[in-house]
């Protein structure tokens, strides 16, 4: 029988020859001194190279390893979309500026309907009260719970909505400054927050 | 009756993508020795293999989320490990192109507990040899993969990591007997 090649003796080292092959090898091996010496070769080149290999020991002990890690890995695994942190205060903002801007606008509405160059809000928003249900608790309340003078300016229609224009925009003015406020809060705890994770 | 063992490998897989740090610490103590003994393998650097081990760690966790086992965590492991380790062979490169130092580098005072004559020059063959048959050799020698196995790592056929492997060894027998 022919001598087998490295790459046969190599594999049967590796234990990578079917059971076939490995049988032939052996059957080789008991009458052929030199293929033995050959395998005996390469079996010792690879215990040799794996006693190369570094113990354990020659590196950080594993305690080490994961404190100098773990100080670099980001808290979370990043988030799917980078900007959903970011959502709130961004939907925060874009709420107040939409308020404050309907505001503006109803403000100047009733200030040229006050002024006479556009119907008046206040008779408008009278017509609407005669045909609701708050049409009697309205009636109830204006005449005879505000003083003589006041209720007479209350009720002429003009003023009425100067009036309720004012109401309107300052309780307006109070939501708009509570949004801006937590917007800013959001904002700023992110700010913190990603401080804190790159430091 | 079963025994509660702790959590299995696919748990804390899962349990680390959500972004329990606890459960990646057990699988980086888990896998810690065979990423830096193949890093090692790859750089004949001590420094370098740790660097290589902390940046494949970190590697491993942003990619955690999209991770889907189509083979073994290991292979995973051992693919990101020789990937990385080769990536910081060639910026070695650029550092000192055309520069044959790199072939022997200089010790690091740590590594002299590594200098026993004869492993050291076994490390500097190992060493001499092109990377890629020398990553084939370090999976099969030092992590005792199989050839399938060093297949799916590298990602090449397996008649080609047979003849890297059978490559390296002739190279590095004829650089030992030069040596000794
Ligand atoms: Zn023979």
């Amino acid at each position: 029988m022919e001598h087998p090649n490295d790459l046969i003796l190599q594999m049967h080292i590796d234990g990578e020859l079917d059971e076939e092959a490995r049988q032939r090898l052996q059957a080789h091996l008991t009458h052929c001194a030199t293929c033995r010496e050959r395998l005996r070769g390469w079996e010792l080149l690879s215990q040799t190279i794996q006693a190369s290999a570094p113990p354990e020991e020659a590196f950080s002990r594993s305690g080490i390893f994961w404190a100098r890690l773990a100080g670099k890995l980001p808290q979370k695994p990043p988030s799917p979309w980078p900007w959903a942190p970011y959502l709130p205060p961004i939907l925060l903002g874009l709420a107040a500026i939409c308020l404050d801007v309907l505001l503006t606008l109803a403000f100047g509405l009733s200030t040229l309907a006050w002024l006479g160059f556009l119907p008046s809000f206040g008779s408008t928003f009278y017509h609407w009260l005669e045909g609701s249900p708050f049409k009697s608790l309205f009636s109830l309340f204006i005449p005879q719970g505000i003083p003589g003078p006041w209720s007479q300016l209350i009720a002429s229609p003009g003023t009425m909505g100067m009036v309720l224009a004012l109401v309107f925009f300052g309780g307006g003015l109070l939501v708009v400054t509570v949004l801006y406020l937590s917007w800013a809060l959001c904002w700023t705890r992110l700010d913190r927050s990603a401080q804190k994770g790159g430091g | 009756m079963s025994e509660r063992e702790g959590p299995t490998e696919r748990e804390l897989i899962q349990a680390a993508a959500a972004g329990n740090m606890g459960a990646f610490a057990q699988l980086v103590q888990t896998y810690r020795a065979r990423v830096l003994r193949t890093a090692y393998g790859l750089l004949g650097s001590l420094e370098e293999a740790e660097d290589v081990a902390q940046e494949v760690f970190i590697k491993v966790w942003k990619g955690l989320p999209n991770y889907r086992p189509s083979g073994s965590l290991a292979n995973w492991l051992y693919r990101i490990t020789v990937n990385t380790a080769i990536d910081t062979l060639r910026k070695r490169h650029e550092t000192f192109p055309l520069d044959g130092q790199e072939l022997d580098p200089q010790p690091h005072p740590e590594e002299t507990v590594l200098r026993h004559d004869r492993q050291s020059q076994v490390r500097a063959a190992i060493q001499a040899l092109p990377s890629n048959a020398r990553a084939a050799l370090i999976l099969r020698e030092y992590e005792q993969l199989s050839y399938k196995e060093i297949a799916a790592v590298l990602q090449i056929p397996l008649g080609t990591v047979m003849s890297r492997l059978n490559y390296a060894r002739n190279r590095l027998k004829e650089l030992l007997e030069e040596t000794s």
